[in-house]
């Protein structure tokens, strides 16, 4: 049986930019949970330099914090529990 | 001490700081409990950390993916989604993707604020706001977008669309061509009860560049633009005609993308890459002017790092246009532009 699973929510819609980007223009990385962060954050920045990011020097701009808290959404993986703990209802 | 941040319940972004690496990164990956947070309604036991698969191999096997474009004033749209996410998860296997924002949910992220990091995805250049919401498909080989305008407002029409947009998937069973432009076109046609033609029609010829063949400026119902971005895998084009056909609009946004990067990349110990990245900026100056001459003299001087960092970040006009000037004197050279 299929299993029906059409919605793919993200964080930020940014990611499928990078996705694109990477299908695209890095073939040969299949999948981004098994990148370690530094390989993550070398890809995430020629993504942003690509795009013209103008904080693409600066290494402590917010905008590496939240693509290092993206790939650890894409490694970690905690319990739907966990998540009820955070996010009560 | 680094800065960290975060989502709270309803999405807001709160920063805060912490001190080890450990807890900057301890954040809550997407889960049915964070989904449901954000006020949709997923199915119990799917959601994106429960099926175990990496989020590129599943782009890379899915053939089909879909981006629904609103902003926070498409209420009923917006409001359809989140209460109807589960039928939505239901329209597809392993056919097409859709892919919403968390932040989008919950009304802190919309159409307006990841247009720029839409810059990648095929059909891209057809989103305009005088159409949303949109609907915005794509494949490998092309690219379909919808305008929803015409009923943003009506619920059954939208459910109509979605449901008819998913069956020509299915019939289909892979990613979309351009030869399925009279399938959905017609499926547009029956569940919109339009008879007339559709509002306008664009071929893309390079994944960021259209060439528009408007037919009817005025019938913004259910106008459908499918583009074709196989044709633009391999374009043997002659080198001095794309040069002379260049599009100085494009090239100079292009080659502002190449300064910015040539900028990060740039070695400060070598004044060469500080003489090339100047070279690039006059030859965008020029070609914001529309100075064509102006542009290609200077990108001759711009040297061939320039060129690697153009062919690297994927700008195809200016990587183009680099070529045909440094490419010898005189002979107007042939080439395969490759995108």
């Amino acid at each position: 049986m299929i299993r029906k699973r059409a919605m793919n929510p993200v964080r930020q819609e940014a990611i499928i930019g990078l996705l694109e980007w990477v299908r695209h223009f890095r073939p040969a990385v299949r999948s981004l949970a098994s990148l370690t962060k530094d390989r993550f954050m070398s890809l995430v920045k020629e993504y942003e330099a690509a795009k013209g990011a103008a904080t693409a020097k600066k290494p402590d701009a917010e905008l590496w914090l939240r693509w290092e808290e993206t790939h650890v959404w894409l490694s970690k993986h905690p319990s739907d529990k966990e998540a009820r703990e955070k996010y009560p209802k | 001490v680094a800065l960290k941040t975060s989502l709270r319940q309803g999405g807001k972004r709160e920063i805060s700081k912490v001190k080890d690496e450990e807890q900057e990164f301890d954040l809550t990956p997407v889960s049915q409990a964070e989904i449901e947070a954000a006020g949709a309604r997923p199915r119990k036991g799917e959601a994106p950390h429960e099926r175990g698969e990496d989020l590129l191999e599943r782009y890379i096997k899915v053939p089909n993916r879909m981006l629904i474009l609103y902003s926070s004033e498409d209420d009923v749209l917006s409001r359809y989604v989140r209460e109807h996410w589960a039928a939505l998860d239901s329209l597809s296997g392993d056919i097409c993707d859709i892919f919403l924002s968390l932040l989008q949910l919950t009304g802190d992220e919309d159409i307006y604020s990841f247009l720029d990091d839409l810059h990648y995805i095929p059909g891209a250049e057809t989103i305009r706001i005088d159409k949303l919401p949109m609907i915005l498909l794509w494949s490998d080989s092309a690219s379909l977008s919808i305008s929803l305008k015409e009923f943003a407002d009506d619920v059954a029409t939208l459910r109509n669309v979605l449901r008819g947009v998913f069956q020509c998937l299915h019939d289909i069973g892979r990613g979309i061509t351009i030869e399925d432009e009279g399938r959905f076109d017609a499926m547009l046609r029956t569940v919109m009860n339009k008879k007339d033609a559709r509002a306008s029609y664009s071929i893309t010829i390079d994944r960021r560049v259209t060439v528009n063949n408007t037919t009817n400026n005025n019938a913004d119902r259910g106008s459908v633009i499918l583009s074709d971005n196989s044709k633009a895998r391999n374009i043997s084009i002659n080198q001095s005609s794309s040069i002379q056909g260049l599009d100085l609009s494009k090239l100079s946004e292009e080659l502002a993308r190449l300064r910015a990067a040539m900028k990060v990349e740039a070695d400060g110990a070598d004044p060469a890459h500080d003489v090339a990245v100047g070279h690039v900026a006059s030859a965008e100056a020029a070609a914001k002017k529309g100075d064509r001459n102006g542009a290609l003299a200077a990108l001759k001087s711009a040297g061939s790092w320039a060129l690697e960092i153009a062919q690297k970040i994927g700008v195809e006009v200016a990587v183009a246009a680099i070529k045909g000037v440094t490419s010898g004197a005189g002979a107007p050279p042939s080439s395969t532009l490759s995108i």
